[in-house]
């Protein structure tokens, strides 16, 4: 069975990572990559995954190993994150968007959904301010253009008029 | 074989080599290459310059910001509109995927003004959603839009009907009543101060149709008056529309529903497999119109639907087998699912011919008749002819017994999802709970239980805990992923000794759950005697329910030996 071979991942820092081809075909780059090149047998280098990062995405990729719906599962935006995934989110935010970046670059969207999703709890209920602060936005609008968006979106519902 | 199963986070470096070498002997190990650490460890120190730095780099990049903004409604949008410029544009795009233009008055919305229209076609682009109300000529504006996915149209009216009295400049801000209640964005037309202009060309909800290739679904809520609008050209159009998925229509008190249902049926376009119709008969006020309405059309306007795959049909107060619910059944021969309620039935043998037919017995895998198989006879007849299905919706009535063990003789062996109703117009569910345990002990790929009954007769919670347990094997141990019951009590009261009885019967019951290996949810509502029973967390995956409300203290989960969060 294909499920026994593995893959040599090179993290940021030169850490090397052995995992199941399995666990690789969660990534569609590795994916992609592994199905164009073929298994070389050579480590593949991921310049933009720190180690601590990667051993986060392999956790979760395990975890999830045996998901039949693990593409599917999260096409519902309301659908609530189970209980393992709550507590794998339970990371600071700086963890928080490497992880994020490291689900976008290596295209683990069920990853990717659930890590954006925790962002989005943190941002509810809170007001503009409250959002720069928390995650350490710069305000970028002149003061004319900041009235001009508060006068366009008065009493928080669009209005055509 | 993982690497790293277990659920706790290395929060160190060292701990992660030790894990390493724990996994060593493992199948999949991880190799360290010493090279100088340079690196702060994130997991630790993520609010300092490290961690922001992420951030900023993160909430930079447009395609993550998009991906947030998916998951936030629209008030938190809304805030996000005033962040910064990246989030403003991409809150923007957001809030203008879907748009409702609905009425603030009273009075009909007979047009959007100028600045509106202009503000719509600016956005046209990015609409994908558009809920329109009352009239067709609220359209004019909205023709710029051809990307949308999903349309809804509230109460179109024919121009004719709109009185005279209509139309008076109202102020903005005031006494908006929103009529819509989509939690999407929303546009506020107030009434527009323009008065209804005679066009020849009127638009109609079918061009709309017609310009965006990309639709899947369109919502039709009481509809009225559309003959005038709807020409065989039109008509023709929405026959050749190249992706419409689903149509849904619903008719809470109009006498023309049933002649608009036949009108979409007969032109719509083969890429449709999904229809769902709500009815509650209003014609029943005014047959003798009704009956003119569709006279003609009672012949020959059913074509045949091979496409269709999923069926709802729901009907109120109003027998409407041979109007449409009969043709209907037969132009669909290929459905997989279907849901069909219809709370009178005015010729039982006529629509059982129908269900029985051999291509629909032969397609339809999912089915809910939550009150169509009240007569027992009826229900186990149709269930020997229905073997194969792996879901089914019914309600428990009179009779329910023999219908329950017709259910497990004929279907055990492929049901994956049972959902039982019960209203409370009907009598004493102590004896229909009797036999739950046997749909446990009876159906072999069960994933999905669900009960709602309500228990009039107290003193019998405790009883029917004792009976849905059983005591024998359940077949569905290996696939169970989901049980709920849910047994309202109006009368909420309960002597001591069901009490007692009942939170002995929670232990055990939660000692069944324990064993199963797959069970995800375990959802209990006793009225009367809790009104969330609190659900031992010990098991993996399910929440705790709320003690709030319940007569259970802290120390009966103590005494069922169950671990409480």
């Amino acid at each position: 069975m294909s499920a026994h071979s593995q893959i040599l991942l090179t993290s940021s820092e030169g850490t090397e990572f052995i995992i199941d081809r399995d666990i690789a075909d969660k990534s569609m780059l590795l994916k992609c990559m592994l199905e164009d090149i073929g298994e070389i047998g050579q480590a593949v280098p991921l310049p933009n995954v720190s180690g601590p990062i990667l051993t986060k995405v392999i956790e979760y990729c395990t975890h999830h190993r045996d998901d039949p719906n693990f593409l599917s599962a999260n096409d519902d935006v309301a659908a609530e994150i189970d209980e393992w995934d709550l507590e794998y989110c339970k990371v600071d935010q700086g963890t928080l968007y490497e992880l994020i970046l490291a689900a976008n670059y290596l295209d683990i969207k069920p990853l990717m959904d659930l890590t954006c999703k925790t962002v989005a709890n943190m941002i509810k209920a809170k007001s503009p301010e409250e959002i720069r602060k928390t995650f350490n936005i710069t305000n970028d609008f002149t003061p004319e253009e900041e009235d001009q968006v508060r006068r366009e979106n008065g009493k928080g519902s669009r209005r055509l008029s | 074989m993982s690497i790293l199963n277990n659920d706790k986070r290395a929060s160190t470096q060292q701990q992660e080599e030790q894990e390493q070498q724990q996994q060593q002997q493992q199948h999949t190990r991880i190799i360290t290459i010493n090279r100088p650490q340079n690196q702060t460890n994130n997991q630790d120190q993520g609010q300092d310059q490290d961690g922001s730095c992420n951030v900023q780099r993160a909430l930079k990049m447009p395609e993550i910001v998009i991906e947030i903004c998916h998951y936030l409604t629209v008030s938190e949008l809304t805030a996000c509109l005033s962040v910064c410029k990246l989030w403003n544009t991409v809150a923007q795009h957001h809030l203008w995927r879907s748009v409702f233009i609905y009425q603030k008055s009273e009075d009909f919305l007979v047009s959007l003004l100028p600045a509106q229209r202009e503000l719509i076609r600016q956005n046209a682009q990015r609409i994908k959603t558009l809920g329109l109300v009352q009239h067709e000529t609220v359209l004019v504006g909205c023709e710029a839009c051809t990307q949308l996915e999903e349309v809804y149209f509230f109460g179109l009216l024919d121009k004719n009907q709109i009185p005279d009295r209509v139309l008076i400049a109202q102020g903005e801000e005031d006494e908006g009543e929103s009529e819509v209640t989509q939690e999407e964005g929303k546009v506020d037309g107030g009434a527009g101060g323009e008065t209804i202009e005679d066009r020849i060309d009127e638009p109609s909800a079918l061009d709309l149709i017609a310009q965006n290739p990309r639709l899947q679904k369109i919502h039709l809520f009481d509809i009225e008056v559309l003959t005038r609008l709807w020409t065989p050209m039109r008509l023709r159009l929405l026959r050749q529309h190249p992706s419409l998925r689903s149509i849904t229509m619903m008719f809470a008190n109009y006498v023309y529903d049933l002649y608009i249902i036949r009108k979409l049926v007969a032109h719509c376009p083969d890429t449709v497999q999904e229809l769902k119709i709500t009815t509650f008969g209003g014609a029943i006020l005014q047959s003798s119109v009704r009956e003119e309405i569709i006279g003609d059309l009672t012949v020959n306007t059913w074509r045949s639907l091979p496409q269709m795959r999923d069926l709802t049909i729901e009907m109120c107060l109003f027998p409407c087998e041979e109007t449409v619910l009969l043709p209907l059944l037969r132009c669909c021969p290929n459905l997989t699912r279907l849901r069909l309620n219809t709370m009178f039935v005015g010729d039982m043998d006529a629509l059982m011919s129908v269900l029985m037919q051999e291509s629909l017995r032969r397609s339809i895998i999912q089915l809910e008749l939550p009150n169509t198989l009240s007569d027992p006879a009826f229900a186990v007849q149709f269930m020997e002819g229905y073997r194969g299905l792996t879901s089914l919706t019914m309600r428990v009535s009179v009779g329910y017994e023999r219908v329950l063990a017709g259910m497990i003789q004929h279907l055990g062996s492929t049901l994956e999802y049972i959902r039982l109703v019960e209203s409370a117009m009907t009598f004493s569910s102590q004896q229909y709970l009797a036999k739950v345990d046997s749909i446990l002990e009876g159906c072999r790929r069960l994933k999905s239980l669900r009960v709602d009954v309500w228990e009039n007769n107290t003193p019998g919670t405790g009883v029917s805990m004792n009976r849905l347990l059983g005591t024998a094997e359940w077949a569905c141990k290996e696939t169970l992923e989901e049980l709920a019951v849910r047994i309202d009590n109006p009368r909420g009261d309960l002597d001591h000794w069901s009490y007692e009885r009942g939170v002995m019967m929670v232990g055990k019951l939660f000692e069944r759950l324990q064993g199963l290996p797959r069970l995800k949810k375990a959802d209990f509502v006793w009225g009367g005697l809790w009104k969330a029973i609190p659900l031992a967390t010990g098991l993996k995956g399910i929440r705790a329910a709320s003690l709030r409300g319940s007569k259970m203290t802290m120390a009966d989960v103590e005494w069922m030996g169950l671990h409480w969060e």
